[in-house]
């Protein structure tokens, strides 16, 4: 029995394509049709998200890359040749290692973030759902959860902005009492200027209001964002309704600078104002920075609270790693001990198979008194014989892997008909 | 009597020291639990603190304050009335740690004060009770809104800079923070208008004419029209939460200002004890 992992992620293979080998829920069932089939595989997990692709199993022998390989080539129609230089093996312990680090969020593409730990989590539930684990990958997965959350728990590896615009609600969290009942108001269409709007969205945020020169980009804006339209000309205005303003233009020139923002802020009778200038060159005039009760940050100032918080998380980052290694730990002992307790289980068995027969064929020649004697005589004697090997076993099968089953079953003369 | 006096003087600085530590603990750790914990504890505090005083006053038959120890315990006892108040108004721990400091500093003060068994003449009237707990009350919101709008400060002054550090990471919004000083301001002005009224009852009843321009009286005006200044100020436009708060912090300083120079340098008919 061995754990394996084939996988690709934003390190080994670029998005063009990890994008062809990504799972939705169809082809994540169809894997799970041929995976049910094949007789070597026994349990499969896979986690698909935009940054990595894995595949765990339990499979039952060595030539489970090529099994797995053949598989994923027929779910995606993509050959073989065409990934597997950009994709990684792991087996038994380092697989289960990989997939702790990455539940973690220490392989993430930004160190410590926190979502991976709930799609860790759903990526189970959905192999469970389908019976495609059972015991082995479930505790995997669960130990995995467990380690994660560990980790966000007792070490600062997941805290600190994880990105811009992360930063951006962060720092709004920290002027605006309720996020829900402040207006957003979006100017121009970047990209940096939606996720940031998206991320205050996730907050709470409920009124988002987008305008552009272009009335179709801004259109199509509001319609991703589920937010309302506003005509361009009306944006200063705008300006004085809106507690927290974005700007991700690329127009030349200030669009906003200091007379229209004091008119604004009068007008809108605003106690504070957050303003993101995310535009490069900034949209909004520096001066504006000067009137009482506005907060205005450009880019460089949020890429520097992402930077801040990056270098804490490294250091965590090393704690995280130790706490890693003793969950490993942990679940290896049971791992081994898993494995390995067929055998024991068969050896007991057979020794006591032995003591019964032996018994037997003394006991007419006894009275009872004696033959308890006997039965408790040869019961002490299989304990203790059974003791050393035992002892032998938990200790070895850390060392050695899945070969240490079938090496103990020559050894203890057991079938290896019954390996199940 | 021995209990009750142990309970509000002895023994309850006890429990607002857990609950800062209990504070503390939250603030370095971000973890929810603690903070539910450290503001249940103070807020088992504030029952058993009122329990003992209320005691106290019943089985003396004199209510306090009547001694130092009295006042700064029946001060750590506003402050943490009013702080648990806010804290429960606004669902957020941020401030505990700090509020929790001047709670404890206060009780610690009263416990090593000690209550008082002699009673002057004068605090024989009904009406001094609640009239030194109105003021008093009205001093420990005063207080609470002044350290509100210090964190105010501070953390306008970091974001205005552009380099949030971590050590403000806990505290609450600022929004929240005015909200919260606002609220103390208007109790803490509301007590101290009645704690001057009843003041002012008692002057009649001892000396004869509700305001003698003692120096104690006049500081105690003086400080209702500086808060009230603050609360008419917030009223305008203009006045956005950085302005407002330093407006505050300036009215609290005069005030505190006031109170050391009438003790320290006047002789008024208004000490006692």
């Amino acid at each position: 029995m061995k754990i394996c992992l084939l996988g690709q992620n934003h390190r080994t293979a670029p998005i063009e394509l990890r994008e062809r080998l990504a799972f939705d829920d169809h082809k994540h069932a169809r894997l799970g049709e041929l995976i049910a089939r094949e007789n070597a595989i026994e349990e499969g997990v896979v986690l698909s998200t935009c940054n990595r692709v894995e595949v765990y199993t339990v499979s039952r022998h060595d030539r489970t890359l090529e099994t797995l390989g053949g598989l994923l080539a027929e779910v995606h129609g993509v050959a073989l040749p065409e990934w597997e230089q950009t994709t990684y093996f792991h087996e038994d312990d380092q697989a289960v290692r990989h997939l702790f680090r990455v539940a973690s969020g220490l392989d993430s593409l930004v160190l410590g973030e926190g979502q991976i730990l709930a799609q860790v989590k759903s990526a189970v539930t959905f192999a469970k759902d389908k019976a495609l684990s059972r015991d082995v990958l479930l505790r995997v997965f669960h130990d995995a959860v467990a380690c994660g959350k560990r980790v966000r728990t007792d070490t600062k590896v997941g805290e600190g902005a994880v990105s811009v615009a992360y930063a951006a609600v962060s720092l709004a969290r920290k002027i605006f009492k309720n996020l829900e009942e402040e207006t957003v108001l979006v100017i121009g269409a970047g990209e940096t200027g939606r996720q940031v709007a998206r991320h205050l969205q996730m907050f709470g945020v409920r009124d988002i209001r987008v305008t552009n020169r272009s009335r179709e980009r801004g259109s199509r804006l509001a319609d991703e964002l589920n937010a309302t339209l506003v005509p361009y000309d009306q944006f200063p205005r705008q300006m004085g309704q809106a507690g927290i303003v974005i700007t991700a233009t690329s127009a030349p020139g200030r669009t906003v600078d200091e007379p229209m923002m004091r008119a604004a802020v009068r007008e809108g009778q605003r106690r504070a104002s957050f303003l993101i200038d995310l535009s490069v060159p900034r949209a909004i005039d520096p001066e504006v920075n000067r009137i009482a009760g506005v907060f205005l940050y450009n880019v460089d100032d949020l890429q520097g609270i992402v930077l801040d918080g990056e270098d804490r998380r490294r250091l965590e980052a090393a704690k995280a790693e130790g706490i890693v290694d003793e969950q490993l730990s942990r679940f290896l002992d049971w791992y081994h001990g898993h494995r390995l307790a067929p055998v024991m289980a068969e050896l007991r068995e057979k020794y006591e198979q032995i003591r019964r027969t032996e018994l037997e064929t003394v006991r007419t020649r006894l009275d009872p008194a004696q033959q308890e004697e006997f039965d408790r005589l040869t019961g002490r004697m299989v304990r203790k014989l059974l003791h050393a090997p035992t002892v032998g076993m938990k200790r070895l099968g850390r060392d050695h892997g899945d070969a240490l089953v079938d090496e103990l079953r020559t050894l203890f003369g057991l079938d290896s008909e019954k390996q199940e | 009597m021995i209990l009750s006096s142990w309970l509000a003087f002895r023994a309850i600085w006890i429990v607002y020291l857990l609950a800062l530590v209990l504070y503390t603990v939250w603030f370095r750790s971000g973890q929810d639990v603690w903070g539910r914990r450290a503001s249940r504890t103070l807020r088992i505090g504030v029952a058993a603190h009122t329990v003992g005083l209320v005691v106290l006053g019943v089985v003396r038959g004199e209510w306090p304050p009547v001694s130092l120890g009295e006042t700064f315990s029946l001060l750590a006892w506003s402050t943490a009335a009013i702080y648990v108040y806010l804290e429960f108004r606004s669902r957020e721990w941020g401030m505990g740690l700090m509020a929790a400091f001047i709670i404890t500093t206060f009780s610690v003060v009263a416990a090593w004060a000690g209550p008082s068994a002699q009673v002057a003449a004068v605090l024989r009237d009904y009406f001094f009770a609640p009239h030194a707990l109105a003021n008093i009350f009205a001093f420990g919101c005063f207080t609470m809104s002044a350290f509100l709008s210090l964190a105010y400060v501070l953390q306008y002054r970091q974001l205005r800079n552009r380099n949030p550090g971590l050590l403000l990471q806990r505290l609450p919004a600022l929004e929240t923070l005015d909200r919260m000083a606002r609220q103390a301001v208007r109790i803490g002005f509301f007590f101290l208008s009645v704690g001057l009224v009843l003041g002012a009852i008692l002057a009649e009843n001892a000396w004869g004419t509700p305001w003698s321009w003692d120096p104690k009286q006049c500081m105690t005006l003086l400080t209702w029209m500086l808060y009230g200044g603050v609360l008419v100020l917030r009223r305008m436009r203009d006045w956005q939460g950085g302005r407002v708060a330093v407006t505050n912090l300036v009215a609290f300083a005069s005030m505190i200002s006031g109170l050391v120079l009438i003790r320290v340098l006047v002789d008024s008919a208004h000490r006692f004890g």
